[in-house]
């Protein structure tokens, strides 16, 4: 059994090294030790370019940019933070030209999602990063912090 | 003779469940390894790890997944890999169990990497989880 567990023990060393190793040349790879106020999923390439905004934080700043809703456009119709347009998650993965079309590149882009564990936001950050945004801001908790917060929202087109 | 039959032929099915057991590891790992973003944005939603250890927890999970697949199916240390296996099914059942608890939705991030929660897991579909659980239990405390 010891023997077993030995061997066990090696098998997960080599797996953390072989982790280690390939994360750091990979095209996708991660930074292992992120800080509390970052989010996990975003490649190192594109770390420096994203950053992570307070909700009462974004909503004084988005006015220097695009407050951008990735939810669908169903719940975007239904309440969304005030100011903000929906590029739906699901519509600007499939083609992101109609969407950033006319947008400069140094726009800074504000984005939210659903809230803390929705991974839309970091996954459109990607996506616009790519398309040679350098300006990414992710709301931290996403439309429920900023509902949280009672900041001002738009609902079925009025004003809340 | 008859005894012998019998000891071949369970010698087989273990070779089976052994080769099988390891290309599902092995197939499970592939989408993690080439998109490591992903796969932690969905551990992400699980909502047990903190946050700060989710990318190196999950960059490890997906090696681990490869190394313990491709041991299972050459046949090499094969009961240290079949007991590694059982350890990251029963944690992957820990995991899933506790996110349903809390009634949050979401797609295991077994074989592809699908974040958003069309399909989401249910307790009906966690006998796979239990089955592959049983069989690496199976292989990694048998007798020779």
């Amino acid at each position: 059994m010891m023997s077993k567990l030995f061997q066990a023990t090696i098998l997960l060393f080599f797996s953390l090294i072989l982790s280690i190793t390939v994360n750091q040349f990979h095209p996708r790879g991660l930074p292992l030790i992120i800080t509390k106020d970052m989010m996990p999923g975003i490649p190192k390439k594109i770390f420096k370019s994203v950053h992570f905004i307070d909700v009462k934080q974004a909503y004084i700043e988005a006015k220097k940019g695009m407050l951008i809703d990735l939810r669908s456009a169903s719940d975007f119709q239904n309440s969304h933070a005030k100011g903000a347009i929906n590029w739906s998650y699901e519509m600007l993965e499939k083609n992101p030209t109609p969407f950033i079309k006319g947008v400069k590149k140094e726009t800074p882009l504000y984005l939210y999602c659903y809230d803390e564990t929705c991974p839309l936001s970091i996954m459109a950050s990607k996506i616009l990063w790519e398309q040679g945004f350098r300006q990414i801001f992710i709301i931290k908790g996403g439309f429920s912090a900023w509902e949280g917060n009672w900041l001002p929202e738009e609902k079925n087109g009025y004003l809340k | 003779m008859g005894r012998k039959l019998v000891t071949r032929r369970k010698e087989w099915l273990f070779k089976i469940i052994r080769i099988i057991l390891g290309f599902i590891f092995l197939a499970s790992s592939i989408e993690k390894i080439i998109y490591p973003d992903i796969f932690a944005s969905i551990v992400v939603k699980y909502q047990i790890l903190p946050l700060w250890s989710v990318n190196a927890l999950s960059i490890w999970l997906s090696y681990l997944e490869a190394v313990v697949g491709i041991m299972l199916i050459l046949g090499l240390w094969e009961k240290a890999s079949a007991i590694l296996a059982s350890g990251m099914c029963m944690l992957f059942l820990i995991f899933l169990s506790s996110a349903l608890l809390r009634g949050i939705k979401l797609n295991c991030g077994c074989f592809f990497l699908e974040t958003s929660t069309s399909s989401p897991r249910s307790w009906a579909t966690l006998w796979q989880e239990a089955l592959l659980l049983f069989s690496s239990i199976l292989l990694g405390f048998k007798k020779r």
